[in-house]
């Protein structure tokens, strides 16, 4: 009895509780998506040709955790591009709208796209929570690596360049060593 | 003489109500510790940051939390990850500022990644991220982001009755 009407019902209970965002990772294939930029052009996953890999960075114009990041990506973006390699930010915060963004790039001077994820449709496609996050996807869509940009916030600190890393492995024709890192930021505000 | 003594006695109260004890998270050995000084209470554990605006908006909540629930078998406990060179300057004067009259933590760890991991392998990191534990040191509800005190009374009454 206890089996067949209890215990389903707490297991069920249990899960309801628990924010899981069931994502993607290391290994997993993406599908297509579509995003805009704040001028209104398109940029598709399918679009992307004559690349070696995609950096997707879950970005925001508030994050204090994103902001000391600006001139490393910048740098990392020049540096890649002549490599193969493609960053796009991507903004999925219900909290600031194109607006903000196109303020952001503004001030930023940005070297790299910060597209708009409307309804936070890839940030649920890949299970995104954090900014900064990045996912690098390889020219057959699959995720080769996963986490944080390397492990300090503050750069005169940083002692594991793991971005950097997983991009000269992948440029080596090598498999990424340490295909998952963590660390902490902020959360993505996501539509309700 | 008694007007100084009563004026001593007033200043050592207001520095025992408002002191602050700050400690480290240092390895996994300090949060098995902590684990186990919670068993036989309700924990919500709140992981957050100065530099965090949601966390900063959640925080009186969670301290209304604490007042109203002190005296059953509840403890609030803080882990803040700013970064261990603000405790002094930012940590300290934020809690002082909340009233906050318990031991609160910060990460110490060299590898932020073990801290993570041992508190929830699905967590990436993000926060504010909160875990409410039952008096047998289980985690009954998580939440990510900030979130509305009666979400977070729902499920410490559910566990203390």
């Amino acid at each position: 009895m206890f089996k067949k009407t209890i215990l389903p019902a707490l297991l069920l209970f249990i899960i309801s509780s628990v924010t899981i965002y069931a994502g993607k990772g290391p290994g997993d294939k993406i599908e297509d998506f579509t995003l805009k930029s704040v001028d209104g052009a398109s940029y598709s996953l399918s679009n992307v040709k004559d690349s070696k890999a995609l950096v997707i960075m879950f970005w925001s114009t508030e994050c204090p955790n994103v902001q000391p990041y600006t001139g490393r990506l910048n740098e990392m973006t020049k540096e890649y591009s002549g490599k193969g390699i493609t960053f796009w930010a991507v903004n999925s915060n219900s909290t600031e709208s194109y607006d903000d963004v196109k303020a952001h790039i503004k001030a930023h001077n940005y070297a790299f796209p910060e597209l708009k994820d409307d309804n936070n449709k890839l940030a649920d496609q890949l299970g995104a929570t954090r900014t900064p996050e990045v996912y690098v996807i390889n020219s057959d869509n699959v995720i080769v690596y996963h986490g944080r940009i390397d492990n300090n916030r503050d750069a005169s600190k940083v002692t594991s360049n793991d971005l950097k890393n997983a991009l000269d492995e992948l440029l080596a024709g090598k498999e990424v060593t340490v295909k998952t890192t963590k660390t902490f930021g902020c959360t993505i505000k996501r539509a309700d | 003489m008694k007007a100084i003594k009563i004026f001593l006695l007033l200043i050592l109260l207001s520095a025992g109500i408002f002191s602050q004890e700050v400690k480290p998270l240092n390895s996994t050995k300090d949060l098995d510790e902590l684990k186990e000084s919670l068993k036989g209470k309700v924990a919500l554990v709140n992981f957050w940051a100065t530099w965090c605006a949601p966390c900063v908006k959640e925080f009186p909540d969670l301290i209304k939390l604490y007042n109203n629930y002190k005296d059953k078998d509840f403890k609030l406990v803080f882990i803040t990850t700013d970064v261990p060179e603000e405790i002094e300057s930012k940590v300290i004067p934020f809690l002082k500022k909340n009233n906050v009259d318990f031991v609160t933590y910060y990460n110490n760890f060299q590898n932020v990644e073990e801290l993570i991991n041992y508190i929830d392998k699905d967590w990436e990191g993000a926060i504010p991220s909160t875990y409410i534990y039952n008096k047998d040191g289980k985690v009954t509800s998580s939440f990510l982001g900030k979130k509305e005190y009666s979400e977070f009374e729902k499920e410490i009454l559910k566990n203390l009755n």
